[in-house]
């Protein structure tokens, strides 16, 4: 390996098909016994979780403030992960065709859905209702549990049937050349796929129509979570830019998470050669934007709230933001330490690292300001949901009491919390074991279609584009 | 997939120029109609300065109306330059080559047009310059710089002066190719604006660099211009207009009325200065599936502005969404806005036959552009025709024929420019062509030669 003038190695000769069948099915299928232990660690927290957040259910539903941190960590969790198969989905319909190692690695993400279903049922359940409530709804006496459970139910399965129909040709392909119980799995799953030119068109239209369907279901979702489990809570606010809001910044948590889990498969997961400089400098351009967003969507909310001056929205900013102001110590107001914390990490430190192009153009760079904007962003969950969790009258148009007793999280909830990451983390692990992290079929179609060929005095990369 | 030609740098320069050096019929029939429609508005704008604003439809409370629907509009129009040339720019999406530079020049000329609404508007134009100016310093009154009546201005002119930069560092070495094929006086203009250009490694370089750091500079401009626009409404307290959600819905519905212009644009270069060797039914198919994207966010933040006008069930919120919804003739208007917008274009242009054929693209440009004017009608007027808190009056608003022709010429002024400028320099910029043709190749797959794009890069690159 050579060493690049910015310090990271540079990539070896472009891989034969040969060496993606060797490499993708045969090498990373492989599951030691750090692996076992990992696995096993993984669904005994997972488990604990679920139990946990059984107990809580146990010990009452009446009182929804209970479940404040349950809510924190909840929408935290489904905001950081279910937003990360759009990097494939997305990139796709792009054509970006820097993706096509990496789409694998997000769509797997898709298998957090059953995780976050499951997870669900409680605060769900804990939900105060809507009675003599502004709503989404219109007085309709289901909601919000209903048509929350049915949205996030097709969310999911939508998600899943995605990325089967995206995994159906490396199900074929380890039937062909793979060994072992994974060539069981793949070939019970992988039916008649044999590649001909009529399932591969169908393919790709399978994969467009989902994609955009996952898309809508995004948007819907984040839209109903958004409104019926924090706006709807809250005296007053009446804020829709709040669910893009919501569904933007889950994207760029979901994003900054991708890009380290993308960093840690290079280093520890033997796939530096697909997670390469050009797959972090891209993302890190996208992380940009994204992050861009974050305050353009904050901004545009806020500056209504802050230039309007009306009394019930002055009294949603000091819940979301400022802090109760007849609390002289602002040390003493918990809302503006966590409104801090979230534009300080999610926005202000992400953006002044993340737009320097020697810091987009590295390894490490948008893997260090992934994990700021992760936890930049658990701040922002957390001024959201713990705070509008904690208001007991939860009717009026106006909000007359901000929060100030906000606690801490007990045991359960901190065991929701590792059970949920735990669970989805054990998803994707056990999917892994079947079908590799990097996709055969877009990696192997990738080296089709991209020739190096003398270009002046140097070389260039010449990029077939089919459509 | 029709064949991409192959043409040499002097095909490209006899195909491009010949509006510049040849003056065709063609040129003239296209010119005639905008230009009747700009002496037209003329005419009526000479007549509201001289009889004063009772010539329009303008009352109490509804003191904006046509000429604040059309600045907004055009402000939206302007955002297709930015969109195309910048962000594609950035994506290094190679489509973008034939339709920069008329994407550029249209933001240029529709922030111009744009301009003009609010000084008609104030039926005196002269007092304008007291938004901006003080007052009278005697009195110590000065412009409220907490307004967004003032944020306006400031966003715009930067925004324009941002553009024509970017246009005409553009321009420079098709001036010089200009300037080297021309003699005479024409010659020392043309030689004048290239500034020396000869094509130089370096020249060459900065042009790059430059381009690149005023595509991101620019990005930020192109969102908040009509972000502010949004907020001269949403910071008010006017029901309906204090919306959150105003500024983003207002952006992307700016660049959903823009690059559908641009489709317009498009098919009006290739009827008349015949570029069927430049624009061709992939660039439409391109901006076809683009737009897609575009309306499918715009519908999601009109659902979101929709929704939440009953969220709160405020009566007099809820009083402008039946008026917008319910009362003639704005229950027309929004079955209009939603049909042309989104439902009829948007089926079809999800079918790749209909994306690739340029008439029905034109026509489904122009339907979206009827659309997203009536959207900005259906958003800025009923919320002001009724009693709210601050006003004591209610009143329909009537836009008078003055106005409407105002409102047509304003379209002939924009369509008048860009006539007038692909006289002056062609409107598909020559040196990109060029370029395009040396990044241009093919690669064979089996027994089929695929289309292929270079792209430079400075490192090898393993995918």
């Amino acid at each position: 390996m050579q060493t690049s003038h910015n310090g990271h190695e540079a990539p070896g000769p472009p891989a034969t098909q040969d060496e993606l069948t060797q490499e993708l099915i045969h090498d990373a299928r492989e599951t030691g016994p750090r692996m076992r232990r990992a696995l096993w660690i993984l669904a005994a927290i997972a488990t604990l979780g679920v139990v946990a957040a059984l107990l809580m259910m146990l010990g009452g539903l009446d009182d929804h403030t209970r479940w404040k941190y349950y809510a924190v960590g909840y929408f935290y969790v489904f905001s950081l992960v279910m937003g990360i198969p759009m990097a494939g989905i997305g990139l796709r319909f792009a054509r970006a065709q820097w993706r096509r190692p990496t789409s694998r690695a997000a769509e797997l993400f898709a298998l957090a859905g059953p995780v976050m279903l499951v997870f669900f049922i409680p605060i769900m359940a804990a939900h105060p209702g809507l009675e003599g409530r502004n709503s989404l709804w219109m007085d309709w006496r289901l909601a919000p549990w209903f048509p929350d459970l049915l949205m996030l139910t097709t969310f999911v399965g939508i998600g899943l049937i995605f990325l089967y129909v995206s995994v159906l040709p490396d199900l074929a392909a380890i039937r062909d050349h793979g060994s072992g119980r994974s060539r069981g799995i793949a070939a019970s799953l992988a039916y008649g796929w044999v590649g001909t030119a009529q399932q591969w068109a169908m393919h790709k239209s399978g994969l467009g129509i989902l994609g955009a369907m996952y898309i809508a279901a995004y948007a819907t979702t984040h839209m109903v979570f958004a409104t019926d489990y924090a706006m709807v809570l809250t005296p007053g606010w009446k804020d829709p830019i709040f669910p893009a809001f919501h569904a933007v910044t889950g994207l760029q948590m979901g994003l900054g998470l991708f890009i380290v889990v993308q960093f840690a498969l290079r280093k520890w997961g033997g796939l530096a050669r697909y997670f390469e400089l050009e797959q972090f400098w891209a993302y890190g351009r996208l992380l940009l934007a994204l992050t861009l967003f974050w305050f353009y969507f904050f901004w545009s909310g806020f500056i209504l709230f802050w230039y309007g001056r009306l009394p019930h929205e002055q009294q949603v900013l000091a819940l979301l933001a400022f802090g109760d102001p007849a609390v002289e110590n602002l040390l003493a107001r918990p809302q503006l330490w966590m409104f801090v914390g979230a534009i300080g990490l999610s926005f202000i430190t992400a953006f002044l690292l993340i737009m320097w192009n020697p810091v987009r153009r590295s390894i490490l760079g948008p893997a260090v300001v992934g994990v700021i904007i992760v936890i930049g962003n658990f701040f922002d969950r957390l001024r959201i949901y713990v705070n509008t969790w904690s208001i007991e009258q939860v009717g009026g148009h106006e909000l007359h009491h901000i929060p100030t007793n906000i606690g801490y999280p007990g045991i359960l909830e901190i065991l929701v919390f590792a059970g949920m990451l735990s669970g989805v983390a054990l998803m994707i692990l056990l999917a892994s074991r079947v079908v590799p992290f990097v996709s055969l079929w877009e990696t192997r179609e990738a080296l089709l279609l991209r020739v190096v060929r003398p270009f002046g005095v140097g070389h260039a990369h010449i990029v077939a584009k089919p459509d | 997939m029709r064949d991409r030609p192959v043409l040499t740098a002097s095909q490209i320069n006899d195909e491009l120029l010949w509006p510049v050096f040849e003056l065709r019929r063609r040129h003239v029939l296209a010119f005639l109609p905008p230009f009747i429609l700009v002496m037209a508005g003329a005419v009526a704008v000479t007549i509201l300065i001289w009889q004063g604003l009772w010539v329009t439809g303008l009352n109490r409370p509804a003191f904006w109306g046509f000429f604040i629907v059309n600045f907004v509009f055009w402000i939206g129009v302007s955002h297709a330059g930015t969109m195309i040339s910048s962000i594609l720019r950035l994506t290094q999406a190679e489509w973008k080559r034939p339709i920069t530079r008329a994407a550029e020049v249209m933001t240029v000329f529709a922030l111009v047009t744009s301009l003009i609404h609010p000084v008609i508007h104030a039926g005196r134009p002269w007092r304008i310059v007291y938004w901006l100016l003080p007052y009278d310093f005697t009195r110590g009154v000065w412009p409220d710089v907490r307004s967004p009546l003032v944020w306006d201005p400031v966003a715009i002119t930067t925004y324009l002066t941002g553009s024509i930069l970017f246009v005409f560092t553009a321009l420079i070495p098709d001036f010089a190719i200009i300037r080297d094929q021309s003699t005479g006086m024409r010659r020392t203009i043309y030689g004048a604006l290239a500034m020396g250009w000869r094509g130089t490694p370096r020249q060459w370089q900065l042009q790059g660099i430059f381009g690149i750091l005023m595509s991101a500079l620019i990005l930020p401009v192109f969102v908040s211009v009509h972000s502010i626009v949004s907020w001269d409404f949403a910071a008010s307290v006017v029901p309906a207009w204090h919306v959150t959600v105003y500024a983003p819905y207002f952006v992307i519905g700016a660049v959903h009325s823009g690059v559908s212009m641009v489709l317009t644009l498009m098919a009006f270069m290739r009827w008349i200065f015949k570029l069927e060797n430049f624009i061709w039914e992939d660039h439409f198919d391109a901006v076809g599936r683009l737009l897609i994207f575009i309306a499918t966010a715009w519908l999601f933040f009109f659902f979101l502005d929709f929704a939440f006008s009953f969220y709160t069930r405020e009566e007099q919120e809820i009083a402008v969404m039946e008026r917008r919804l319910l009362e003639w003739p704005f229950n027309a208007i929004t079955i209009i806005m939603v049909m042309t917008s989104y439902v009829i274009p948007i089926p079809l242009w999800l079918n790749r036959k209909v994306r690739r054929n340029i008439a029905l693209m034109f026509w489904t440009s122009i339907l979206v552009n009827i659309g997203m004017w009536l959207e900005r009608f259906f958003l800025i007027i009923p919320a002001i025709e009724r009693k709210q808190e601050l006003t004591f009056l209610w009143a329909n608003y009537v836009p008078s024929l003055t106005e409407s022709v105002i409102v047509l010429a304003s379209f002939g002024m924009v369509a008048m420019l860009l006539i007038i400028f692909a006289k002056l320099v062609p409107l598909v910029p020559a040196w990109e062509q060029k370029e395009g043709q040396v990044f241009r190749s093919e690669v064979q797959i089996g027994e089929v030669t695929v289309p292929a794009i270079v792209r430079e890069s400075e490192e090898p690159r393993a995918w």
